[in-house]
């Protein structure tokens, strides 16, 4: 059989397979602008994108492959034989070129939906492996995570964002390399609250969920840890904990996600001192008439409160509010003093006025100053 | 202070049943934890001292490697049982006639101070119950006709069966 074949069939393949790799080159930056968010991009092009350019190693390759066929070709342009080869080696590689461009394409076009979850799983791969190596959280990961957090969509998008600081934490617990306390546990927390509870958009229910049944996790292990010579539970951790669990529980109570107040409650029982946060949750939920929550909340003071310096300040601050909350709430007020056997003195309840005096609950010292006028008159 | 310190291992505690709780937190005389899952409640167990404890039978593994692992062999092994880990959870704290027990818990409470509060009827459990020698622990059905006071009816059944005992 005889070979017809010339050089301008090589230099052809050149010239095409240098056009799909600039393509190729470009699809990324098309994509970006086209379908991805302002987050999104801004991460790109910030620090992932080589990563995702690596994928462009082979048919960087594969284009280098071709061109030195013909430029092989072009040299030893007499041996036909040689011609004949480069040119099936050049055109199986253009095909692998073309195979690969459609699989690329299609990649960042129908999957461009999932470049989220695949810069999240960079930035946590490049945090654990730095944490490995080092011993260290690197902060510009956490912020960068804080970050797609905050501007992600609740749901699944937010979702990612857990996932990926779930695993963190997990890595970091498993190392043993941090030891827990020495507050490098901290900005998980911070970026974990912020991403369902300072969101650009408000956090969805479970997502909310998940964060605290992380944080009651975080704290059994904290207490689990706690020695005589290490009191964990009383460190750092806990106490960004116990406030992160707060804005996580205002801001569901503003959406009426009325259902998690037992969650947080749980997650506030296992902390020691929260009596204040339980407090500003039973207001709120008194303010918005959830009298289960208000009532749970006093109760659980009151379990609590008498393990804390803060003693009945908060107890007693509640209280007034519910003894003014309607008399079915006033019957409960009392009925909650009586079976704690609280009886309390005007220098108790002179010391709460004080307390909620120097925070501004000044609504607070109102109620205690009318209650004790009441209390008075029987 | 309220008198009595219970734990509720039950995994809709903190959503479909929250209710319950209400009549518990109202009647003053009880401190109530709540666990959610077999994790939680293993760390509950080891970490407080309770008078009364109150099991589901159905809880989730939760978090712990261990309690994942061992419903994951369940699951292996029988996928109907798997999430029975209430049921595990008593096994561990008293054993079964054949193993020892193996959950170190701060209380070392009788079998009168448990009660089993769970969807599964009493007839399906009896084999299970009565292999870990605790046919006679206090039982209650959960269902959807139930009143609003039947996790404090329950508590106070419990405790009834320990007044008037030292702790």
């Amino acid at each position: 059989m005889e070979i017809n074949i010339s050089n301008d069939y090589l230099n052809l393949i050149v010239e095409v397979a240098v056009t799909v790799y600039a393509f190729l080159l470009g699809l990324p930056a098309l994509v970006s602008q086209i379908l991805l968010p302002e987050d999104l991009r801004r991460m790109s092009r910030k620090n992932y994108t080589p990563s995702i350019m690596r994928s462009l190693i082979p048919m960087t390759i594969l284009l280098l492959a071709i061109i030195l066929l013909a430029f092989l070709a072009n040299i030893f342009s007499e041996g036909q034989v040689l011609l004949a080869l480069s040119a099936i080696t050049a055109t199986l590689f253009f095909a692998a070129m073309l195979v690969f461009t459609l699989w690329h394409t299609w990649k960042h076009l129908a999957l461009s939906q999932g470049y989220r979850a695949r810069i999240i799983n960079v930035i946590q791969e490049k945090a654990i492996e730095k944490f490995q190596s080092q011993g260290i959280l690197d902060r510009a990961f956490l912020e960068d995570l804080d970050y797609l957090g905050i501007s992600s969509k609740p749901g699944a998008e937010t979702r990612t964002v857990i996932e990926a600081l779930e695993n963190l934490l997990n890595a970091v617990n498993e190392s043993n390399r941090v030891d827990a306390g020495n507050g490098q546990l901290m900005p998980l927390v911070d970026i974990l609250c912020n991403a369902v509870a300072n969101s650009v958009e408000p956090g969805s229910f479970r997502n909310m969920v998940d964060v605290l049944t992380i944080f009651k996790s975080m704290l059994m292990s904290l207490d689990s840890h706690t020695t005589q010579e290490n009191q964990l539970i009383y460190g750092n951790e806990t106490r960004k904990i116990k406030d992160a669990t707060t804005r996580i529980a205002l801001a569901a109570l503003k959406r009426d996600y009325v259902d998690m107040m037992p969650l947080v409650l749980n997650v506030l029982t296992l902390i020691p001192r929260s009596s204040d946060k339980l407090f500003d949750i039973g207001l709120l939920a008194l303010a918005r008439g959830q009298f289960q929550i208000a009532t749970s909340a006093l109760a659980e003071i009151m379990d609590r409160d008498n393990k804390d310096y803060l003693k009945m300040n908060n107890y007693l601050g509640l209280a007034a509010h519910l003894f003014f909350a309607g008399a079915a709430a006033r019957k409960y007020a009392l009925h909650s003093m009586k079976s704690n056997h609280i009886a309390p003195t005007t220098e108790e309840l002179k010391d709460a006025m004080e307390y909620h005096y120097i925070l501004s609950n000044f609504a607070t010292v109102d109620r205690l100053e009318e209650m004790k006028r009441e209390m008075k008159k029987g | 202070m309220n008198g009595y310190k219970v734990l509720w291992i039950e995994d809709d505690a903190d959503n479909d049943l929250y209710n319950l709780t209400s009549p518990v937190y109202i009647d003053g005389r009880y401190q109530l934890d709540i666990a959610t899952n077999a994790s939680e409640a293993h760390f509950y167990l080891n970490a407080r001292v309770y008078d009364v404890i109150i099991v589901d039978i159905r809880i989730p593994p939760g978090k712990d490697p261990g309690w994942r692992a061992k419903h994951e062999q369940l699951r292996s092994r029988n996928e109907a049982n798997s999430s029975r880990l209430g049921l595990e959870l008593l096994r561990a704290i008293f054993g079964d006639g054949e193993q020892q027990p193996t959950l170190k818990i701060q209380q070392n409470l009788r079998p009168e101070r448990y009660g089993v509060f769970t969807i599964e009827g009493h007839e399906e459990l009896k084999p299970d119950l009565h292999q870990l020698q605790l046919a006679r622990i206090k039982y209650r059905q959960k269902n959807a006709m139930m009143p609003h006071t039947a996790l404090l009816d329950f508590i106070n059944e419990v405790s009834g069966s320990v007044n008037g005992q030292s702790n």
